[in-house]
């Protein structure tokens, strides 16, 4: 019998072809229902291009409590908020080391939020942040780095291996998103236009050690050595909130840090009142994240504070301005129609 | 490491690759590296017990071979010399060396599945001041009785000891098989496990039909309907009936994949193991559907155990005795009941150490039991009605009963102690909540299980050589069909995250 190597090659680029079809057919899209924050790693490659003066790196305290819509028009700063939930130190880095190969910014933004977990937390936060990552050398060591007890790298190469169960409920939804990723944020923020005003609060954990884990630290000398070989500013803050509790040794931690590798460190809780922010109308959840009216004070308090880097007020080039006076259109739009519907 | 983990297919394909590229004669050396290498990342705990069950079984029939030859040369030798009860002396006193030995190694081997499987359930069910909880490795029954079966060919002169301990020990390893059978014989497995084969691409994509196929049936039927059944079996009273059907169903998918995948490792490799099922469900009677369950089991017990039971001394003195007082009645048979109830009170244990297993192989054995005492009966009944047996609705009657007495005896797998299986069949008349059973799982699940016990009627029917010689003719057949089954097996299966992923029940064995 004539030997045809091709036919079991053929077979398995067919089997590779419909698993990842059915892959992109079955992950979850996130485009409707409470969650949001899974699609928005995979909308930065479409504006990867588009060159950033300040990129912002971190967890819910960058992706919603800064706004590159207020950024841009009060101080002519563009911006890419490159967040998503929990996002862990190292995730951090291996974003922003993924992100400097597309471009390459003035200034990163980085909260220091997450500074707290010095292990993987939980699945469904590591897939929102690496399932939309593009394929490459950072997804790679970001999922190793990632993993939780009892996960499998593999099905975050093979998402079919963890969202077939999907098969049984799949919507009209999941074959619109088949081939993009429904885009909900304005560079990355993802605005909350909800009220829910802050009514107590939690008795904070006793603090068992002052230290930050070595685990998070590690990753955090990585991000300013990698921001020191790019020469790129480095800033690290920490956004308003009432909880999760910040603890005094931490912020001096961070204060010592900051001091002794020269960088800056805003912590922006004490100037909660400067910023008028006001949590009986400004945070979405009693309390522990901003809504649109808070982000909006609080950018404007962080965008005066970045002042003193050398940005370039991008107001003044056409082409940039256009491109922002059309998202702020659909900003301040989206922002009427939430917000009266929430009132 | 399980057929379903991906570990084990890394591992297949790195034996493939050095498989196929040493030469013929050491390819069985890979296979064997492979297999221990398999069972150590089971639990490398479990491979000393492997290993001193193999090399007693080879050491035993070694012995067990040299006595032999040594007795064939010595009457070779003198037949002309010595007169006849000389040579008849020399004759037994090699027999009973033989027979020393067998016991020996039969007893170590058995004190060993006895020690590690049966003494803690025993110390616990008579409550003894100290208890037990020792490894037990995976599949020892199954390697187990692998060797007692090859150490009594050898005592019989079936076939010469192996001489090579390498290749034995693969014969008593071969990890396609090692942890959920077939029950190999070696005479039968020897010829193409050290045979070597040349790589085929037709076999290569058969083997992986065979090995996707048999994914298909435990990720879709039998682990979908692990969670359903536990609910099930967990809610007392209600529902036993779909249960009963519905675990048949999980038992055939777990059993038969499982077994579907070893067969496709073996061909991948060139080497053929014995079908162990052949469309079971479809038995006119108990007696037919064991021997279309678990063939290598079923067959290894009448082989080894049935037959010289029957033919042991003490049993032909009995039968012959009361032949001669009752006249060939049915008392006369007794030792063939009595024989029969042995045999499957130990089918039961084999299964597993609890009461529950026992008393499962001893209805099995009073229902052969009781057809056996009924057949004169049912005989007379077909003299009668001699057209009765020839059409079709008889045999479906005959298909379904035996069906469903096969399911009311699993109800003792279902429920561990006789007084929740009496309260399960006592429930039967309680009501149905149908509903409930409905909505335990999302219509796209039903209808996927519902395709896909179809596709297993439908290709369980086939004959002539089955589906794949009659449908899969050529190659680019063969590996679209594994293409297509691996991608609808990872789509459809349940498996992952928030399944309750279930092993091969015969790994328990």
């Amino acid at each position: 019998m004539k030997r045809r190597w091709y036919i079991p090659l053929v077979a398995l680029l067919l089997a590779g072809g419909m698993m990842w079809l059915l892959g992109r057919l079955t992950r979850p899209k996130y485009a409707s229902g409470p969650v949001k924050e899974g699609s928005m790693m995979a909308n930065y490659y479409a504006h990867a291009q588009e060159g950033h003066e300040l990129l912002l790196i971190g967890d819910c305290e960058v992706y919603e409590s800064v706004s590159p819509v207020v950024l841009f028009s009060d101080f002519g700063i563009t911006s890419y908020i490159r967040g998503s939930a929990q996002q862990l130190m190292w995730q951090s880095y291996y974003l922003l080391k993924e992100t400097l190969r597309y471009e390459t910014p003035k200034a990163v933004v980085l909260s220091v939020c997450s500074l707290r977990y010095d292990a993987p937390q939980n699945e469904a936060y590591n897939r929102m942040t690496l399932d939309g990552m593009r394929l490459g050398p950072e997804k790679v060591q970001s999922i190793a780095a990632s993993l939780t007890e009892g996960e499998g790298a593999l099905s975050y190469y093979v998402p079919l291996l963890r969202y077939h169960s999907r098969v049984f409920e799949l919507t009209a939804e999941d074959v619109r998103y088949l081939f993009r990723d429904p885009e909900l944020t304005y560079n990355g923020y993802l605005m909350r236009c909800e009220q829910v005003p802050y009514t107590w609060l939690p008795q904070a954990p006793v603090l068992l050690s002052p230290n930050f884990g070595e685990r998070p630290l590690l990753y955090l000398n990585k991000i300013r050595d990698l921001c020191q070989q790019k020469g790129i500013a480095l800033i690290l803050v920490k956004s308003p909130c009432l909880y999760p509790a910040w603890y005094p040794q931490w912020d001096a931690f961070l204060e010592d840090y900051a001091q002794k590798n020269g960088l800056s460190y805003l912590n922006a809780i004490p100037y909660m009142d400067e910023m008028s922010i006001d949590l009986s109308t400004d945070t979405y959840d009693g309390g522990l994240h901003l809504n649109v009216y808070g982000a909006e004070k609080y950018t404007r308090w962080l965008g005066e504070k970045l002042m003193d880097l050398p940005f370039t007020d991008n107001r003044l080039d056409p082409e940039t301005a256009a491109a922002y006076a059309a998202m702020t259109a659909a900003y301040e739009q989206q922002k009427q129609q939430e917000g009266s519907s929430h009132e | 490491m399980s057929f379903l983990s991906g570990g084990f297919y890394m591992l297949l394909l790195a034996l493939g690759v050095v498989y196929f590229l040493l030469p013929k004669n050491r390819r069985y050396l890979t296979l064997l590296a492979g297999s221990l290498i398999f069972y150590g990342l089971v639990d490398l705990r479990f491979l000393p017990f492997l290993l001193l069950t193999a090399t007693a079984a080879f050491f035993a029939a070694r012995r067990m071979g040299d006595s032999l030859q040594r007795q064939k040369a010595f009457v070779t030798e003198n037949r002309a010399r010595l007169p006849k009860p000389a040579l008849e002396a020399y004759r037994q006193s090699q027999s009973r060396r033989r027979q020393r030995v067998f016991v020996l190694c039969l007893l170590f081997n058995l004190g060993l599945l006895g020690a590690l499987k049966y003494l803690p359930w025993a110390m616990d069910a008579l409550s003894a001041p100290w208890q037990i909880h020792w490894v037990l490795p995976l599949g020892i029954s199954f390697y187990t009785f692998q060797s007692l079966g090859y150490l009594m060919d050898v005592k019989r002169g079936k076939y010469p000891p192996e001489e090579n301990y390498l290749r034995f020990l693969l014969f008593v390893s071969f990890f396609p098989q090692l942890i959920q059978g077939p029950i190999s014989r070696y005479d039968m497995l020897s010829t193409t496990l050290y045979a070597g084969a040349d790589f085929d691409l037709n076999r290569l994509g058969r083997g992986l039909v065979r090995m996707a196929w048999g994914a298909m049936k435990k990720l879709l039927v039998a682990d979908r309907l692990f969670p359903l059944l536990t609910l099930i079996f967990d809610t007392e009273g209600y529902l036993v009936v779909p249960g009963m059907v519905l675990y048949a169903l999980r038992l055939y998918a777990d059993f038969t994949g499982g077994i579907d995948m070893a067969l496709g490792v073996g061909e991948i490799f060139g080497v053929t193991l014995p079908e162990n099922f052949d469309r079971p469900y479809f038995s006119r009677s108990i007696e037919e559907y064991w021997t279309r369950w678990h063939i290598s089991m079923g067959s290894w017990f009448r082989d080894y155990v049935f037959y010289p039971l029957n033919m042991s001394r003490p049993f032909l003195r009995w039968t012959k005795k009361l032949r001669a007082r009752f006249c060939g009645g049915q008392m006369s048979r007794l030792p063939l009941y009595v024989s029969t109830l042995i045999v499957w009170l130990l089918t039961g244990i084999w299964h597993g150490a609890g009461w529950n297993f026992a008393l499962w192989g001893l209805c099995n054995g009073a229902v052969m039991v009781l057809s056996l005492v009924c057949r004169p009966c049912f005989e007379g009944f077909h003299k009668r009605h001699p057209t009765l047996k020839g059409t079709k609705g008889y045999a479906a009657f005959e298909i379904l009963r035996t069906f469903g007495l096969m399911c009311l005896l699993r109800l003792w797998d279902c429920y561990t102690t006789p007084r929740l299986v009496g309260r399960a069949l006592l429930s039967l008349l309680q009501s149905w909540d149908v509903a409930a059973l409905a909505a335990a799982l999302v219509p796209g699940e039903w209808a996927v299980l519902a395709l896909m016990t179809g596709a297993m009627v439908f290709v369980s029917i086939q004959k002539g050589g089955g589906f794949r010689t009659r449908y899969l003719t050529t190659t680019c057949k063969l590996y679209l069909a594994a293409a297509l089954l691996l991608v609808l097996t990872l789509l459809f299966g349940a498996y992952g995250q928030g399944y309750a992923a279930a092993d091969f029940i015969y790994g328990r064995f």
